[in-house]
């Protein structure tokens, strides 16, 4: 029950913290996009040595790599636009959900850690989404930076597709 | 003169085009057609070729794919970025394929 609450609270954190994000220029794009790809490449990271479930396992390893090749192709954009990332609300409220994401993920094992991963994949995934649409993707200048996060976009469906998938089979398996 | 040269130009494309019909050497023109994988799709979704022809899936999307197919009985394996995979189909029929990948990523090979 402790466990839901903290879930909900840090859920409800990171989608105030994305739907306050009107307005946003494209360094405080630059920084959201770098953060939402590396609080996911973290928590693939501890997925795929601890998940229990192999294709918990491979779609930890997979969301590691993924969104390593998103983020190589942002840092190396922004770079190339001469843009510095600008923290702000919506990627520190990004990198403290996924912060709490991972500790209370180090306290579990097993079944529980799968369930609490792949969980938090499905409502990750469909956050960014929802940021996207609503926020970053109207809100790009650039016409690079907005042909990135247009070709981005797709990824984040088909992950949260897969997810929903391990979520499902997850299911099943009890 | 100017008649005759086109008339024996026609005989000559005529006798041509019967010889190599009469003795099977006009080779079937092999195709290669292309397949883009890019925004964790293949484009497009459903690619036709004759026997023969060859397929070329290229990576332009920001992560390694596949094409993976067990009905088509081909395997890419990792295809990583900018790279690309050839195969020749051999077989008539409609082949689905994927990415081993990413399962929501769907093709289809029509070999007719």
């Amino acid at each position: 029950m402790k466990r839901c609450a903290i879930l909900v609270a840090g859920t409800l954190l990171v989608s105030a913290g994305i739907a306050s994000a009107q307005n946003v220029n494209d360094a405080q794009i630059a920084s959201i996009v770098v953060t939402a790809n590396q609080v996911d490449i973290d928590a693939g990271k501890l997925a795929s040595s601890k998940a229990a479930n192999p294709e918990v396992k491979k779609f930890g390893q997979l969301m590691v790599t993924d969104h390593t090749g998103v983020n190589k192709s942002a840092t190396d954009l922004v770079k190339k636009l001469k843009v510095t990332p600008e923290d702000n609300a919506t990627s520190k409220s990004i990198k403290s959900g996924g912060d709490e994401n991972l500790a209370k993920l180090k306290k579990l094992r097993g079944a529980e850690f799968d369930k609490a991963y792949v969980d938090h994949e499905v409502e990750y995934h469909q956050q960014v989404l929802d940021a996207m649409d609503k926020t970053l993707i109207p809100s790009a200048q650039n016409a690079e930076l907005k042909a990135l996060l247009v070709k981005v976009r797709p990824a984040f469906v088909a992950h949260l597709e897969h997810a929903k998938q391990v979520q499902s089979s997850l299911g099943k398996s009890k | 003169m100017r008649v005759r040269r086109v008339i024996v130009g026609i005989v000559l494309a005529v006798l041509t085009l019967s010889v190599g019909q009469d003795a099977g050497a006009t080779p079937p023109k092999r195709r290669t057609h292309t397949v883009v994988m890019e925004g964790t799709r293949f484009q497009p979704e459903t690619i036709s070729a004759k026997p023969g022809d060859t397929i070329v899936w290229v990576n332009k999307d920001l992560f390694p794919h596949s094409a993976t197919s067990a009905a088509g009985k081909f395997d890419s394996s990792v295809i990583a970025v900018g790279a690309s995979w050839k195969f020749t189909a051999k077989t008539k029929g409609d082949f689905d394929y994927t990415c081993i990948f990413h399962p929501t990523m769907k093709g289809r090979l029509r070999v007719q």
